[in-house]
């Protein structure tokens, strides 16, 4: 890897002393983290492609070919080192590189969230969902000699991309050494990429220089080196689609300054995670309580050597309880609500082979997450056993589904998540086969199960004897020693902010008030809501009157705990990462209608700073609240919904498989209707109805009304909760429709609606209303009172089946 | 925060060097703050006038572009309310939720003025530009007047926007002709068969079908288009801070799958239209394609 010209480097030495003459320090915080990574450090770098990545420690040259090609097994395309910072707080990172490119060759560094390392299914545009955080430059070659890209990436904690990019001509800064700085400033919330040339001596020649804000990183962006997937790339984009493409890298004098350690350098062995996931195994009775919030988001996949399962199908227990989803061409995804504490509850799913399914082996993979591995028991009373190591299965009932006794071996991924795989037979003709996937108790002396996808501890919630010293044994195994003596005498009371049913909404009421009542999230989709806002799991508006907010008020068992809760040498709150008391007042102008500020809330034992929980307050000025209520008032005549269409019950799907083509919906409407009143069904993906998959738009009625359908995986109606398509008002913009009303009078009054709710989101800041600027994570009773004005469903009528006309008007 | 002397140096690294070789801006004349008096540069809602207050000093061509721009983005605006700046009282935390700490105050050379009050529009929707949120909110008393504060990071903002601006010169003009002309249709100027390019000529749609141009150029699209600008008050010219010029994916979809397709190096910007004295969106984004803006429509 020497071939690379190497221009002015003599000069380079000249600009690494100013630069390290001038930068000693992070703002005005002190650097304590510090890492220069010379190449002596090799065995701590991972990488999935051995034979495109190198380290020359002699020379302190990281060496990289990164291919377009993408790579038979993922992950690959990467090459990493873990580091100690802690990317929440200040940091800078400089480096020098020389690049240069065959065709569309591409190559990105800098830092990146475990997301972008392994494989990953997120997007880079509308609706967008991005990875968790990243900071990083890259840079791309053309088809024409001086054309180029560059990409300046930036992905915040709310997953927005505040990054930029361009190409063209004079774009291509391939072939020359260049010094390349990324500086993020915490308290500012800047970032800043600096990319120079090193033309002449004593001097540099900026090349790129960009300013962006952000509203901070993700903890986990601590991944720092290359990486092909910068932002969540999806297979087809335009890189790709040159596969012979390629980017050689040489990188060096990589230095990484920060103004704080990551929080596990920091406080060894009292962070919740480590402490659960440290020990080797499980709960022991009287030990504590595991109120854990279990992540059961799992996706199945199916892959099979020819096209078979081409569907799966909702089974609901209640509303609301879980959706069986597909995620792509080949897999399909089981949500549910988040688990609470005490939560019993058995899941199953339906896979469905047609008539010609053809008998043979095929293979469901389930992934499952988990931070927590360890502790985490799968119940062997189920379908699938899951011990540390492997799998097996138990399933005396369903054969031939799943053979008894098979096992599979547990695959731990890079990132945390661990996957197993397992057979089971389909037979020729066979239908809706049930695979059960367990149960989960939460409590004392139980075990957590969660046989159904991923288990991610979102949470571990401390119980009313809260000692710190907590022991893990594996299930059945004595203890092998008396548990030493609690470092924290026993709380008198759990600390959360109290949630409430989904019914229950407005003020608290009484000495709580004016504070309104908190929800849980109960939207849980393939938008990732979770994901988006962890470690946030509740959310509350409030309707801002410029009087400071009392945030132990939201704490349950304030009226009966009030002195104690309001003590500050009890409990300790930080507001958006400050130290607050526990009353806090807003330095803001906030008075638009629409605009909100979001606060994130914590709450810990004073003592020892133990976050015990977290609440998101949405900031809404009152204009909202009235605009939403003149809005409801003024629309409750629905005669305008006689002229729209009735939906469809369900879109029939075609195709799928592994191999086969993409799933694709096929019209319901029969062509030789009198008149056309839908258009042809589409794909669906944004936040605004996070679990459609399809969609299907009625044609304008004479009143300037249309109606949207949204269709869940299994091209089924959605026909309540967010996710559901309403009749609108004013259907939007079209080539024909050129009057649309549509934004205004359907749209902003759903925003105003999950903002009410408690929902920090607001209308995309990009390319108008085509998105919300994050999802949901609360539908609550204001949404349901829009869908009042916007209803899924016309009123007294039953969805079309499809094959038939709209019926004639009396 | 950086050191003085790291500021002095990014100053040094990044001075003239931000911009494309060989582009030369217009000067932005005499630096000042604005309370120095003699500055054209204000606000005005309704019938009252405020003076703006310039973070640091910006030049006074700048000044005028900034108070130009700012004027184009409220023109709807017909009320301004003020709110005392939060003090801490006796147990109580003031939090900042925007960008800047709660202990912010404007500075200049040689004078810190704090901040006294915060502003807003009360019952309007203003479609602010991200550059603008958190940096046109306050206000800042000088010798008893009110002054609203441009931020330096705004006053940064509307460099770039301005020099991006000049540096294109040729689009922005054929963006203000090209919202002139709307604006005629809107208010009646003009009929949609007197527009300089006709319907069809001015919309630019991506992989456009047989199907999707010949709806395009049907009677009705036309006639709604016309419909659809004649029921406005005014097109809103959009503000220079709303102009991008960035890679944009736009995602398609075709019998290979999902594909993110970029439109490098092109400007955009979205269109505001004041209708009933509100301020709407509902329109598609205007894109520079082959040297003319076009409506970008997205479906």
């Amino acid at each position: 890897m020497k071939s690379y010209p190497r221009k002015n480097e003599r000069f380079l030495k000249a600009t690494l002393l100013i630069f390290a003459t001038c930068w000693p320090l992070i703002g005005a915080s002190e650097v304590v983290f510090e890492a220069r990574f010379d190449g002596t450090d090799a065995h701590e770098w991972n990488t999935g492609q051995a034979h495109n990545f190198f380290i020359e420690p002699e020379e302190g040259i990281f060496s990289a070919q990164m291919e377009n090609r993408v790579p038979e097994s993922p992950p690959a395309r990467y090459a990493v080192v873990e580091v100690d910072l802690d990317p929440t707080e200040s940091f800078r990172l400089t480096w020098n590189e020389l690049v240069e490119f065959e065709g569309f060759g591409r190559a990105n560094f800098g830092l990146f969230s475990s997301d972008l390392i392994a494989e990953n299914r997120t997007r880079i545009n509308l609706p967008q969902l991005l990875s968790a955080s990243t900071v990083n430059l890259g840079l791309s070659g053309s088809n024409r000699e001086g054309f180029g890209s560059y990409d300046m990436t930036v992905v915040d904690r709310n997953r927005m991309n505040k990054g930029q990019g361009g190409s063209g001509a004079g774009r291509d800064f391939s072939g020359q050494w260049l010094q390349c700085e990324i500086v993020y400033e915490r308290e500012q919330g800047d970032v800043r990429f600096i990319v120079s040339s090193i033309a002449e001596e004593d001097e540099t020649n900026v090349l790129l220089d960009f300013d962006t804000t952000v509203a901070g990183f993700s903890t986990d962006m601590v991944h720092l080196g290359f990486s092909n997937y910068p932002i969540g790339l999806t297979p087809n984009q335009i890189w790709t689609t040159h596969p012979d493409s390629v980017a050689r890298v040489e990188v060096k004098n990589i230095v990484l300054e920060g103004s704080r350690l990551s929080n596990a350098q920091q406080k060894p062995g009292l962070e919740v995670s480590s402490v659960v996931s440290g020990k080797e195994s499980v709960l022991v009775e009287e030990s504590f309580e595991i109120g854990a919030t279990v992540k059961n988001r799992g996706s199945i996949d199916i892959h099979a050597d020819r096209a078979l399962i081409f569907l799966s199908e909702d089974r609901h227990q209640d509303e609301d309880d879980y959706q069986l989803q597909q995620t792509g061409d080949s897999s399909f995804e089981v949500f549910a609500d988040p688990f609470m504490a005490g939560d019993e509850r058995t899941f199953s799913g339906v896979v469905m082979a047609t008539d010609s399914t053809p008998s043979g082996r095929y293979f469901v993979i389930v992934e499952f997450l988990t931070r927590a591995e360890d502790a985490l028991v799968f119940d062997t009373r189920n379908l699938v056993n899951v011990s540390d190591k492997q799998i097996t299965v138990n399933n005396p009932d369903d054969k031939p589904v799943i053979e008894t006794g098979t096992t599979a071996e547990i695959k731990t991924e890079q990132d945390g998540s661990r996957s197993f795989l397992f057979p089971f037979w389909a037979e020729e003709g066979m239908s809706h086969t049930v695979l059960s996937f367990g149960d989960i108790t939460s409590r004392v002396g139980t075990t957590v199960s969660n046989i159904l996808g991923n288990g991610e501890f979102l949470e571990a919630r401390f119980p009313i004897d809260l000692t710190r010293e907590f022991e893990f044994f594996r299930v059945g195994v004595e203890k092998p020693q008396e548990p030493t003596e609690p470092v924290i005498q026993p709380l008198p009371l759990e600390i959360a902010f109290q949630i409430y049913p989904r019914d229950q909404h407005g003020q608290i009421g009484g000495v709580r008030s004016p504070n309104w009542k908190p929800h849980r999230q109960n939207i849980v989709t393939r938008q990732d809501e979770a994901g988006h806002y962890e470690p946030y799991r509740k959310c509350v508006a409030h309707v801002w009157d410029g009087s400071p907010i009392n945030l132990a008020k939201y704490l349950e068992g304030y009226s009966e705990n009030q002195q104690l809760f309001e003590d500050d040498a009890f409990l300790s709150w930080r507001v958006n990462g400050v130290s607050t008391g526990f009353r806090v007042g807003l330095q803001s102008a906030l008075s638009e209608v629409e605009t909100f500020e979001r606060l994130n809330v914590e709450v810990a034992i004073a003592s020892d700073a133990l976050v015990l929980d977290h609440l998101i307050i949405t900031i809404i000025p009152p204009e909202t609240v009235t605009e939403f209520e003149d809005w409801h008032r003024e629309n409750s005549d629905l005669a305008w919904l006689d002229e729209l269409p009735i939906p469809y019950g369900w879109v029939i799907l075609e195709g799928g498989g592994v191999f086969g083509p993409l799933i694709e919906p096929k019209d319901p409407e029969p062509e030789d209707c009198e008149t056309q009143r839908w258009q042809k069904p589409k794909h669906q993906d944004d936040f605004y109805h996070p679990a459609g998959i399809y969609k299907m738009r009625s044609e304008v009625a004479a009143n300037g009304a249309g109606h949207q359908a949204i269709f869940n995986a299994s091209g089924i109606l959605i026909t309540s909760g967010i996710s559901a398509g309403s009749a609108d008002r004013s259907a939007p913009l079209s080539l024909s429709n050129r009057t649309s009303d549509h934004e205004d009078t359907d749209v902003r009054p759903f925003i105003w609606a999950l903002q009410i709710d408690g929902n920090p989101v607001g209308r995309s800041p990009f390319v108008s209303y085509l998105n919300l600027s994050a999802p949901a994570l609360f539908e609550g009773h204001t949404l349901s009172r829009y869908f009042e004005r916007r209803p899924p469903l016309l009123p007294n009528t039953n969805p079309l089946n499809p094959g038939t006309c709209q019926p004639t008007p009396e | 925060m950086f050191s003085v002397l790291v500021s002095i140096a990014l100053s040094a690294l990044t001075l003239g060097a931000l911009e494309p070789f060989g582009t030369k801006f217009l000067p932005e004349g005499n630096v000042t703050t604005g309370i120095e008096g003699g500055t054209s540069a204000t606000f005005t809602v309704g019938n009252t006038t405020y003076p703006l207050y310039f973070e640091g000093g910006a030049g006074e061509a700048l000044q005028q572009v900034i108070a130009d721009d700012l004027a184009e983005i409220f023109g709807h605006v017909k009320e301004i309310r003020f709110r005392a700046r939060a003090v801490a009282e006796e147990g109580v935390t003031i939090i900042s939720v925007g960008k800047y700490p709660v202990s912010y105050e404007a500075t200049d050379d040689d004078m810190s003025l704090p901040f006294t009050h915060w502003f807003s529009f009360p019952g309007v929707r203003t479609l602010r530009p991200e550059a603008l949120k958190d940096e046109f909110t306050r206000v800042v008393t000088y010798n008893g007047q009110k002054y609203l504060l441009v931020t330096k990071d705004l006053i940064k903002a509307y460099r770039t926007a301005w020099r991006q601006k000049q540096r294109n010169a040729e689009a922005y003009e054929k963006l203000d002709t090209f919202v002139s002309s709307l604006n005629d249709l809107a208010q009646g100027g003009i009929t949609i068969d007197e527009l300089p390019r006709s319907v069809p000529e001015m919309h630019y749609l991506e992989e456009l079908s047989d199907e999707g141009l010949a709806e395009l150029r049907s009677p009705q699209a036309i006639q709604g288009f016309a419909r659809s600008f004649q029921r406005m008050t005014q097109v809103v010219r959009p503000s220079i801070l709303r102009v991008f010029e960035r890679e944009y994916y736009r995602e398609a979809y075709d019998s290979n799958g999902w594909e993110d397709v970029p439109l490098s190096g092109k400007l955009y910007t979205e269109l505001f239209f004041i209708e009933d004295g509100e301020l709407h969106s509902s329109l598609w984004p205007l894109m520079y394609v082959g040297g003319e803006w076009k409506i970008y429509i997205i479906e």
